[in-house]
This record gives C-alpha cells, structure tokens and sequence, in this order.
C-alpha cells in the first residue's frame, strides 16, 4: 500500500494558513499523476483487439486517477495556489517510489511499494496495482475457482509499523486542517478550475468555492479508491456511485472473476462472478521500465520513443496551462492523449534491439524544451 | 523579397510526415470493391501502397535555430550572441500535430500542411515566439538525389507562407533577430516563411521511415508582397534533374545579391551533402539574354565564353553541414560592373568549364520574366443551380520587379491532357464500377465537364496585368454533377502562362510534367444540400469510406462504417467534425467533405443518430467487429457518454 512519509502529515499538521497546504496538494497532484503510466503501460501492452475486458477495467481506474488528479488541481487553485505539471520532478523515476513514498531501502521488502512500468501480468497487478490502491483494511471476499495461471500465493504481511501515513490519513489530516482554519468560502473560489463536464458526472466534478466542496471532492477521490465504511462486515468495496473501489476491480483482474453480491459469502461478496478471458497471444512482452536513451541513436525505436516523450510532454504542458488559468485548454488535451496512444501503440510493437522476445516499453521520461 | 530579406533566421533538422497511402489510390474509394487487403503494406500500386497506417501527421522534428542574419546582413551561428540559437523549433506544445493533406487522390502534387504552427520556447517552457502558417500547396517539386537509392524519394518540394496570430514572450526581447523580427512585423502582424524539404524515406523497414530533412527560414513580411510564393528572380537549371529552380533576390539600396540553392543544389546524399559539382559560383551576364533551355542538353551546349559573365562571387556549399546551418541561402556584395548589369540582366550560377569557357548550371528566366499565382489550391462547395464565383490572382515579375501590361493567357485543361492513359478519357464517362475485361475498378477521368469552369465567362482567356503587375480573373463554378461516380466531385486544372517565356518555362499541368506544375488546382465539390434531420443510411457511403481508407483510425480509434461506435462515441465525434478548418483535429483530416455533407453528419449526430440501432453491417462494405467496443462499454459506465440503450430517448 501506499506509505507516505511522516513529515508531509507533519507539514499538514504545522500550517496555519492556505498557502502552507499548497506544496502539499501539488505532491498529491503528483501522486495521482504517477499512479497512470504504470496503468498506461499495462494497457499499451495488451495488443489491440485482444484482452479488451481487462483493458477496459484498467482504463476505468485510469478516468478516475485523472479526476482524482483534476480535483487535487482545482483544490489547489481555490486555495490560491497554482498546480504545476511541467517541473521535471513531476514525472518520476520509474522504476522508484510514488511521490511522498517512502522509498524503500530493500528492494526485496514486499511491504515496501516500489513503483515500476511493465506490462500487464498478474504480478504487476497484485504487487504493484493492488499495491498502490489497497486500503488501509481491505475487504476479503471468498474467491471461489480460482484462475490458477500465474496467481502468486503469498502471506500478507499486516503491517503495524507506525513510520508511515496513508494516503487516506494524507487526505483526511488535509480536510481537518481547512475544518480548523475556518475558511468557509476558498481563498482562491473566484479563480478559473477545470471541469471536465463533458466527461465525468457533476456529482464528480464540481467548482470548489466553499469549505464544504473541498471536503465533498476529497471524499470521493478517499471513496473511488478504497470504497466506503457503509454496510456491513466493515464497509463497502462500492464507492458512493456504486461502483467498485480501485483496489477490487484490480483484485477482480488478478482473481480473474468478478466481485458480485453474494448473500451467503461473508461479506455478501464474492470473487464468483464472470471469468475474466485472458488471451494469452494477446500481450506484448514489453521490456520494463524502458528508457529512451538505452534504445540505440538513429534507430527507429529510439525516435519512437522519443516521439511518444514528446507527445506526453505536450500532454503535460497542455494540462499545466489549462490549470493555470486557461480551462479552455483543457479540451485540446483528448486530442493529445490519442497521439499519446497511438504513438504508444506503434512503440511497443516494435522490438526492443538487442533483447529477443521484448519489445518496448513506453519510457514516460520528462523533456525539457531544447533538450 | 519576402523570406530573402533580412534580417532571417534559419532553423532546420528532420520532419515527420506519416502520410497515408491508402487513399493514394482512387479505386480504393470505391466502397463495394474494398477489402482489407487494402490495409496491407506493399510497395507503391499494391494494397495499401507503403504506408496504410498513416495518420497524416506533419512535425518537425529535432528542428533548432541555427544561423542569424541581422538587418545590415551581418550573420552569426553562436548561441552567446544570439540566445535564440540552438533553440527548437517544434509545434506547439498544447496542440496536436499539424497535418500533411493532398488535395485529392487525382491530384497529389499540391499538397498543403493544415495545422502547423512553429513555436520557439525558452528552456522553462516560456514562450518566445508562436506564429500559425497559413496553409499552402507545396511547389517548386524538383529532383534534389538521383538515384534514391538510401531513401526512395528523390524529390523535393518547398512551401512559402507567411506566419500569422504572431505570439510574442517577454523574453523574446533577449534576442537581437527577435527583436529585429518583432519590430518589422508591427504593421502587417505577420513573418514570412519558407520550408523547404528533401530527402524523404519511405522504404518500408528503414530506420527513417516517414522522415525528411527541413529547412525553414523566417523574416519580415510586408504588406501587399504575395504569400504563397516569394517574389523572386527565378534561376532555371538547364537540366531537369539539377538545379531546377531556384529564388533569389537583389536588394538595390545594400546591393546584396541572395540566392537560395537550398531546394535545388542537387545532393549525393539524402540527410543532406550536396553533390559536388566543383567550384560554384554566381555571377550575372553581360548581354541581355544567355541562351536558356530546360531540356537534357548535351555538354557543349552549356558552355558560355567567360568575358560574358562578370563573377560576383563563390558559393561555399562543400562546408560541413552547409545546407543545415544557412539552409542553402548565401548572400554576396555586388559591386564594379556586376552592380550596374545585375537590375537588368541574368543572374548565372555556373563552374568552371575549361581555359575558355564556363559552363552554365542554371541560369535566370528569359528576359528576367517570371509569373505565379497566389491561392492556388482550392476547395469549392458548388450549388445545384448557378455558379460559385471567385477571384483568382497572379503577380507578374521582370528582372524581381512588378511588371504592369504582361500578356496573360488562362485555360482549361482538359480530360485527356491530365490522364494516366488518354485514351479512355477522350469521350470521359462516369464510371460504373469493375471493368469486366480486366476486373478492376474504373478509374475516372478528371477535367470534366468543362462546362462546369468558366474563366471571366468564357472558356480561355487573355488579359494584360495591371500597374502593380497583378491580374484578377473571375472563375466561375458549377455542379459537376457527379461525373467520378464514387468519389466526391472533380479536380479542374485552370493554367497560366506569360508571353514572352519560351514554352520550356512556363508551368503546365500536363500529367507528369510535374516539376513545371503551377496553375489553379480545383477540387470543385457536387452540389449537396444538407439534410436537417438525416438518417444512418444518409451518411453510411461516405462514413463508411472513410473506414475504409483510414486503418489507423478504424482499427486503433473508431470504426466509423459502425453507427454503433460513432453513437457511444457521439460527443468526441462532435468534436471532432465542428473544428475550424484550420485546426489540426480538424475531422477529415483530408479537407475533402463539403460543408452540406458535414453539416449533414454534425445534424445525424444531433438529432437522435436515426436509423443507427436498426443498421446492419454494411452488406457491401468489409467491417468487422470493433476492437474498443468492450472498452467502451467499460469506461462508459462511469461517464457522461450515452451508449446504444440511451440514443434512443435524446
């Protein structure tokens, strides 16, 4: 899971005033941003035509990291502060830790989240996605028939550890802190957000201008990711839309069945619903964590590569302006993300030189202009 | 003068230009013929010829400022004296790329780059400079290396247009030449600019597949010089295959002397290394007229005793890299004799030929005459009765200069003066589908009926140019009426030529005669009135074509032979087909759908996408199932985007 150092919880804790929550929310802008090239690059990696249910699961959680994003955006601006997404620290290393993750000094350490970009498998999914999105008490719920390919059997470590804070604490200290300041109308409520309306439903996506819309759009990027304490047995995997939590619509991919109601399962859920079909000629074996500068120079794969930057960068810039006081930019950005894809797709079937049976990897490197 | 002016500046470094090849072939806009072995990679004339995947996108790439020529002609290449050298020069950073379009598959020779706008940013992503280019149809195609063997495309082209909406950052003003730059275009708010490519890959496999190289130049524009062509002394090479044509200039109050062999120096290699001809050098003739021909000549007949020419100077073309560092402009002092001949006399490029002799490479059109059009490439709508009317201009030129009461002849070419094979187009019909002899697609003929292109009225036209050198005529358009049958309207070609050039420098359009093609190039549109409430069977040919010619899209984005998935993709569809023509989403990306025909698709999108759910699969066309339909489906239920069970209420 998700373990953010003490000191951004301290941060939070020391603030008296607006301005001292903003490095704070362009770290959680950072932090949703990191959790989409992992999920991008499991998706680029299932082969168009193939695979589409899974893809269509990644790609679900994906629209809902980007809201997640948009939110911590707009909270950013009604705090009068101004997201940037065009520094190079806003990208990182992958593989490494996620923004405000503490990084993990054994590589080998299965409660430590180290953050890499593969392909999609069924480790990727439970070391890395279920990883990043698991709640603080996840919800088990009885797998019945297990797939049994690649399924990776393993102790849960619980952790106890008291040196980290989760995400949900990071949210939750973050909503305290605006509750003890006082403010009712935002500081910053005049100035222009982006709200994506043709995309996301105004229950998701709202101007922030009040106290009161600040902690509504925490909420639901706290309740899309780990679900809700509503129900019985401990809470919900369902989100106030109804829809499944990241974390279980990752572990419906690695149980390879869907989560359905289940009267007589603990929990009244169960893994017993449709198989997920896994077409196994339906992947590209993508090379992890794939640089730019290690493919060869002049080669058609590193232009490739340096081609999909270069659309990203575009991506990047473009979200930067429309948060920075242009929202209209902001519908350039669909077609920028289909160049992204498309220029993705094309990367990762080629080859990568040198290694047989790998192909690229999309790299998500940050450029600087005039590099 | 336009882009030889100063003061410039010069950037160049590689294009992108993934053209798609599936529409390079007429017959495969006939939808019931279509499979998707069209949608094979093969070699030019097989299957989807050598790039069906291409999404027609045009950008520079690894393209930066390299050399600076101030207004008193002084230049630098150092980056301490001018920040703004080494800087990229790339599309915008919040816009999709520009795109590369031809006008039609009848007619590939003018394509246009719709879209492009070049920006300069500082290394903190500040901007410095933005300027959009105006859409214009490349020219001057010429051979630039023979054989192509590294790259399959031994030709190069060039577009001249200005920069408009000129963006300015405050640190622009850091830079000398964008000071310069900024301060000239205060009153006509635009620049010049001159691209000029070589060297394009299309071998399929290569490692620069869909690359090129690029040279682009930018200075000051002023109001009333033409736009889509620069104003130029026109050097005409002797052979076709060299040296064909180049620009240049001279400036009389500096008496500089520029000439531009970026576009023409022929090359040993495609990345860029000019071929080495010897010494090169330019100089002007003595007498009026050096004796010109644009056919192969045989050695002798290129020679010319050396006391006809006075030398002005050296061409320093064999330094490293010279092309990309000065994008093959050079700039001489004329002074002596040379000053006093060089207003009305040739301009020669010539090396040495023997004791005697030079020989002639090139040299400057007969008399210093030279005509071209502005405008040139058109789309026209027309209307089910009367004509569409417009105005279509030419500049005339003598020794760089306007020149009023030149002699103009307009006219009309016809069916069988622009065919693959004449015959067939002799008594030009509608084809009607598969030639039972050779069971192929008929391909139509262009250029007809005359009848629908008038000139001032008439079919052929004579007119004298005014005290500014220009003449106007009045072009007049009606419905064609169909005469391609399966595909849209027709290409109508209107030449021009200047008396006083002999016949082997004038442009004609005449099929192959490509690197002479200049003229006004029409697709001239059928009539169609827009449907207000359409229904699917309304629009499925023409949205069915477009999935047939466009694999990129209709395998990796939508299916558009698939009411379906344009339903539960209905709002990015509506984006995509209401974007000014100018914008580089502009949906087609090919510019060939008339406004009715549009409007009608935007109307079938808004008024309840009818006749969709009772659609079958095309019986005629190949579709098959869609891969993103599942995807869709998935990432719909969280999203305002209504999906096939929600169409029906709207």
């Amino acid at each position: 899971m998700i373990k953010l150092k003490l000191e951004f919880l301290q941060q939070i804790e020391a603030a008296t005033e607006p301005k001292d929550l903003h490095g704070l929310l362009q770290k959680a802008i950072e932090l949703e941003h990191s959790t989409i090239p992992p999920y991008l690059t499991a998706m680029f990696s299932l082969k168009p035509g193939k695979n589409r249910e899974i893809w269509g699961i990644i790609h679900s959680v994906v629209l809902e990291e980007m809201l997640h994003m948009t939110i911590a955006s707009n909270i950013l601006i009604a705090l009068g502060g101004k997201p940037d997404f065009i520094h190079k620290a806003f990208v990182p290393d992958y593989p490494g830790p996620l923004p405000m993750n503490i990084a993990c000094e054994d590589p080998n350490d299965d409660t430590c989240l180290t953050v890499g970009l593969s392909g999609y498998s069924k480790t990727q999914v439970h070391n890395v996605f279920m990883a990043i999105e698991r709640p603080e008490s996840p919800l088990e719920y009885e797998v019945k028939e297990v797939q049994l390919d690649q399924m990776i059997l393993g102790a849960e470590a619980k952790v106890e550890a008291p040196y980290f804070a989760t995400i949900g604490a990071f949210y939750e200290a973050i909503k305290k802190k605006l509750t003890e300041m006082g403010l009712d109308e935002l500081p910053g409520a005049d100035r222009p957000q982006v709200i994506p309306s043709k995309y996301y439903s105004e229950e998701d996506i709202f101007q922030i201008r009040t106290l009161d819309d600040a902690i509504r759009a925490i909420d639901i990027i706290v309740e899309q990711g780990e679900g809700t304490d509503e129900g019985t047995e401990g809470g919900s995997p369902l989100d106030p839309d109804g829809e499944l939590a990241h974390y279980y619509r990752f572990s419906e991919l690695y149980y390879g069945r869907r989560l359905v109601k289940d009267k007589e399962a603990p929990g009244g859920y169960s893994y017993s619903g449709p198989v997920f079909p896994f077409e196994v000629d339906g992947l590209w074996n993508l090379q992890p964590n794939t640089k730019s500068a290690d493919l060869p120079p002049n080669s058609e794969q590193r232009r490739q590569a340096d081609q999909f930057n270069f659309a990203y960068k575009k991506l990047l810039f473009t979200l930067h302006q429309a948060f920075n006081g242009e929202p209209d930019k902001f519908d350039a950005t669909m077609g920028l993300m289909y160049d992204v894809k498309l220029v993705g797709e094309k990367l990762v079937s080629m080859p990568y030189p040198g290694k047989v049976g790998f192909n690229c990897g999309p790299p998500f490197e940050f450029v600087s202009p005039n590099s | 003068m336009s882009y030889l002016n100063f003061p410039r500046f010069v950037f160049s470094g590689d294009f992108q230009a993934d053209v798609n090849t599936v529409n390079n072939d007429v017959r495969h806009y006939y939808n019931p013929a279509f499979t998707e072995d069209n949608w094979v990679q093969a070699k030019s004339g097989e299957g989807g010829w050598w790039n069906p995947d291409g999404g027609s996108t045009f950008r520079l790439v690894n393209c930066s400022v390299k050399q600076v020529c101030y207004p008193d002609g002084s230049k630098t290449a150092d980056a301490d004296q001018d920040p703004v050298i080494g800087k990229n020069v790339t599309g915008p950073l919040n816009e999709s790329s520009a795109k590369l379009v031809d006008l039609d598959p009848q007619f590939q020779f003018s394509s246009q780059i719709w879209g492009l706008t070049l920006c300069i940013y500082g290394n903190d992503f500040e901007l410095l400079l933005s300027g959009k280019v105006a859409p214009s149809g490349f020219k001057d195609l010429q051979y630039r290396n023979l054989p192509p063997i590294q790259n399959g495309q031994p030709l190069g082209a060039s577009w001249t247009s200005v920069l408009y909406d000129l963006e300015w950052g405050e640190k622009a003003g850091e830079s000398k030449i964008l000071s310069e730059l900024k301060d000239r275009s205060a009153d006509s708010g635009m620049l010049s600019c001159q691209l000029v490519s070589f060297g394009y890959y299309k071998h399929i496999g290569g490692e620069r597949f869909t690359l090129g190289r690029l040279l682009g130049t930018v200075a000051p524009y002023v109001d009333g010089d033409p736009q889509q062509f620069a104003p130029a002394r026109r050097i005409i090479g002797l052979k076709d295959t060299e040296f064909k044509f180049s620009n240049s200039a001279y400036k009389e109050d500096q008496s500089i002397l520029t000439i531009d062999l970026g576009g023409s120096i022929p090359l040993s290699h495609p990345m860029g290394t000019p071929k080495d001809v010897g010494n090169l050098y330019i100089g002007v003739a003595k007498k009026p007229t050096v004796r010109d021909q644009l056919k192969e000549v045989s050695t002798d007949n290129d020679l010319i005793k050396k006391d006809q020419i006075v030398k002005i100077g050296e061409i320093d073309y064999k330094e490293e890299n010279w092309i990309l560092k000065t994008a093959g402009i050079s700039d001489f002092v004329v002074d002596g004799e040379a000053e006093k001949l060089i207003p009305k006399h040739q301009i020669v490029l010539f090396t040495a030929g023997d004791s005697e002799n030079y020989k002639v490479l090139a040299c400057e059109t007969r008399n210093g005459l030279s005509i071209r059009a502005e405008d040139n490439v058109k789309r026209i709508d027309t209307k089910s009765s009367g004509s569409v009317d417009f105005d279509f201009k030419i500049c005339t030129y003598q020794w760089g200069k306007k020149l009023p009461g030149a002699k103009v002849t307009f006219k009309r070419y016809s069916a069988a003066e622009f065919a693959d094979d004449p015959a067939p187009c002799v008594e030009p019909k509608v084809p009607d589908g598969i030639d039972p002899k050779t069971g192929e697609v008929i391909q139509p003929c262009t250029n007809w009926p005359l009848e629908s292109v008038l000139i001032n009225g008439e079919k052929n036209v004579k007119i004298s140019t005014d005290e500014n050198g220009n003449a106007n005529v009045c072009i007049s358009v009606f419905n064609p009426n169909n005469p391609r049958g399966y595909i849209d309207g027709q290409i109508f070609l209107i030449g021009y030529m200047l008396e006083g050039l002999p016949m082997e420098q004038q442009y004609d359009l005449s099929f192959m005669e490509m690197w002479l093609m200049d003229g006004l190039i029409m697709h001239v549109r059928n009539a169609y009135e827009e449907i207000k409430e359409p229904e699917w069977s309304d629009i499925s040919e023409i949205m069915t074509q477009y999935r047939n010619l466009y694999p990129l899209m209709s395998r990796n984005i939508i299916d558009l032979s698939d009411p379906k998935e344009i339903a539960a993709r209905k709002k990015i569809m509506l984006y995509a087909f209401t974007r000014d023509l100018n914008d580089p989403t502009y949906m087609p990306v090919t510019r060939d759908l008339s406004e009715g025909k549009r409007k009608t698709i935007v109307n079938w999108l808004t008024t309840g996408m009818k006749g969709a759910d009772k659609a079958d699969t095309m019986p005629l066309a190949m579709s098959k199932a869609s891969p993103l339909t599942e995807g869709v489906k998935q990432a719909s239920h969280k999203l305002n985007i209504k999906t096939k069970d929600d169409f029906s209420t709207s």
